[in-house]
């Protein structure tokens, strides 16, 4: 129940929430949800809107009580722990800065909430403030400040008051693709520099991917899959976790003229390679189209059987003639290893 | 012909204003320095006299000595709008959140049933009070046949009646302007100021009053400025012996026949809101004078 080193080399859980449902009078927000987020890790909850991801994020904040189910913070119940008695803070979407506070003000609310001595608080302000790299704003109005300038400050909000875990709740939404690169590894440094677990929750499986150790993927209220990037990538526990990560080409396995076998052959484009029309293809087809992307260059091509699959791959411009690709017919090839089967 | 345009579309307003505020001000402030006629009106010479009678009296002798039985009532009736502002506030707070925190389609019923005083004549509201105020009216009535009292007490023809009648009056300027502060607060917010430790008690004092403070001052004027001026009220309820300076101005007006000190009374009172508004236009440096009364409206 409480954490522990388990003997199996099992790391410590600081946050655990265990059969987790929560409803809206009919509708069901989250459905037994079971999660074990260990200390000091970046763990990610990632799905399509409306997947309860955060429904979840906010029980974890206080700011909603699970219909049923238990939260444990280091081992302790905090199901109905309201959100000022929980050592936990958030980034919100929207920043939810006060308006009416400077930087160094709002910075320091959860301080003087606290009760920190005054001496404390004006110490951690800078300390804070150049974490994120905003040490000459503390006077200004936050409205004077720019969409990723304003993220900084509720992350020095946030994380000023040392919490034992951080929620953001896509933080990087408001932002645009440049300045969401940037704030991503900005994330990543702080993240390793605060020494503090991270949760987040985002839509976007390239941040998810990017960011995090583990990465929980939802779908109407339900976990499908917990692992790694590198597992929930390479080996995902359903349809739905394999086309929401990356590209996915699924293809029945009676297609492929697998007997006895059920379900769908997950493959990602980059494992698949053009080969001559051989007895050693794995499928035949004719290329359908042709998208060169700079690094790569992304074929579909369109089996006997009827499925469109794609590929993608760097030697593939070497091979064919640019202009004269579609229409061709080629042969596909990709090693056992690369793909997966999935109940369909 | 184009130039010429702006000045043209500005034309209206600026005549209606001119027509309607600076006509009657003027007027106002000229009665003011001119000599009271013996059966009303005024008259030349020009005199200081109105502004004069405001501290001195003229003895049986035209010798002039000093009174404070205008200064009391000038004093009276800061204190009574003052307290009418305050009580509002107080009153009008809680009541703004209320309708705030609502699903935004009951929003616009509630606000809807604030104003609905406005729309029966003040006299009659005012009366109404009298009837429930007053020796046989219905409270008296309730207390006695309950057994809580013997006998009437009285419950009319005091400052505190008057504070009352000022309160029922202007609360709805009070809770308009507030309201339409707290409409704007973004709820999250709140969940942001609970996520960072604040108990709700904190939530309020920290987030919720400050946020809310513009309309709190909006609507101290807009209670304070007409409270201060208000006759109705202390006539009825105030019975007339506890005098504000609107009954007083009224009285030299009237049976008085004393217009230019009613006119004095009248620009000074005037003089004395602009001047109130003036300061808080200054303190709120980057508000412009005209948002702190327009826009909470």
């Amino acid at each position: 129940m409480a954490s522990g080193t388990d003997g199996s080399g099992q790391v410590d859980s600081i946050l655990e929430l265990s059969k987790i449902t929560l409803r809206f009078g009919a509708t069901t927000a989250l459905d037994d949800v079971n999660i074990n987020i260990r200390a000091g890790e970046f763990f990610t909850l990632l799905g399509p809107s409306g997947c309860g991801k955060t429904s979840l994020l906010r029980l974890l904040a206080g700011l909603q009580i699970p219909t049923s189910g238990h939260i444990r913070l280091d081992g302790q119940d905090i199901t109905g722990v309201p959100p000022h008695r929980r050592p936990v803070n958030t980034v919100f979407q929207s920043y939810a800065l006060f308006p009416h506070l400077t930087v160094a003000r709002n910075v320091a609310f959860g301080l003087e909430m606290l009760r920190w001595q005054a001496a404390a608080i004006q110490k951690r302000i800078p300390e804070v403030l150049s974490l994120v790299g905003l040490s000459s704003y503390g006077e200004r109005r936050t409205e004077q400040l720019s969409g990723g300038q304003q993220q900084r400050v509720a992350l020095a909000r946030a994380l000023a008051p040392r919490p034992r875990v951080l929620l953001l709740d896509e933080p990087m939404s408001a932002l645009d693709l440049k300045l969401r690169k940037e704030t991503q590894q900005e994330l990543k440094r702080l993240h390793r520099e605060a020494g503090i677990t991270f949760v987040l929750v985002t839509h976007d499986q390239e941040e998810a991917l990017t960011l995090s150790d583990r990465i929980a993927v939802m779908k109407d209220g339900r976990v499908r899959q917990i692992g790694s990037p590198e597992v929930i990538y390479r080996e995902p526990s359903d349809t739905f976790v394999a086309d929401f990560i990356g590209e996915a080409n699924l293809i029945q396995a009676s297609a492929l003229g697998r007997a006895g076998v059920a379900g769908l052959v997950m493959v990602r484009p980059e494992d698949i390679a053009i080969a001559p029309e051989s007895d050693a293809a794995r499928v035949r087809g004719t290329i359908s189209d042709m998208r060169f992307l700079g690094g790569t260059v992304e074929l579909t091509v369109v089996t006997d059987a009827g499925n469109a699959i794609r590929t993608r791959s760097a030697g593939a411009a070497a091979v064919l003639n640019h202009g004269q690709a579609v229409g061709r017919r080629v042969g596909l090839v990709w090693p056992d290893r690369a793909e997966r089967v999935l109940e369909g | 012909m184009h130039r010429a345009s702006p000045l043209l579309l500005t034309l209206p307003a600026l005549l209606v204003i001119g027509i309607f505020m600076l006509v009657p001000l003027g007027y106002g402030v000229a009665y003011s320095f001119l000599t009271a006629s013996p059966y009303g009106g005024a008259q030349l010479p020009f005199t200081f006299e109105g502004y004069q009678q405001v501290l001195f009296q003229r003895d049986f002798d035209e010798s002039l000595y000093f009174t404070t039985t205008y200064l009391a009532i000038i004093f009276r009736s800061v204190v009574l709008a003052s307290a009418a502002a305050i009580l509002c506030a107080v009153l009008g707070l809680p009541v703004a959140w209320f309708i705030a925190c609502q699903p935004a389609k009951w929003r616009t019923w509630l606000v809807f049933v604030v104003t609905l005083p406005f729309w029966v004549n003040s006299l009659i509201r005012t009366y109404c009070w009298v009837l429930l105020l007053r020796d046989q009216g219905l409270i008296n009535l309730a207390l006695q046949k309950s057994g809580l009292t013997s006998g009437p007490i009285g419950l009319m023809y005091n400052d505190g009646a008057t504070l009352l009648g000022l309160v029922y009056n202007f609360l709805p300027f009070m809770v308009l302007p507030i309201y339409a502060a707290l409409e704007r607060l973004d709820p999250r917010l709140i969940e942001a100021a609970h996520d960072l430790y604040a108990t709700r008690a904190k939530v309020f004092s920290r987030i919720i009053i400050p946020l809310a403070l513009p309309g709190l001052k909006a609507g101290a004027l807009l209670v304070f400025a007409p409270a201060l001026g208000y006759f109705l009220v202390p006539d009825l309820l105030g019975g007339g012996r506890n005098l504000m300076i609107g009954n007083l101005i009224q009285i030299e007006f009237t049976s008085g026949r004393n217009w230019p000190f009613g006119a004095a009374l009248s620009v000074l009172v005037t003089g004395a809101v602009m001047l109130v508004l003036m300061i808080g236009a200054m303190r709120g440096k980057r508000r412009k004078l005209s948002d702190i009364v327009g826009d909470q409206l």
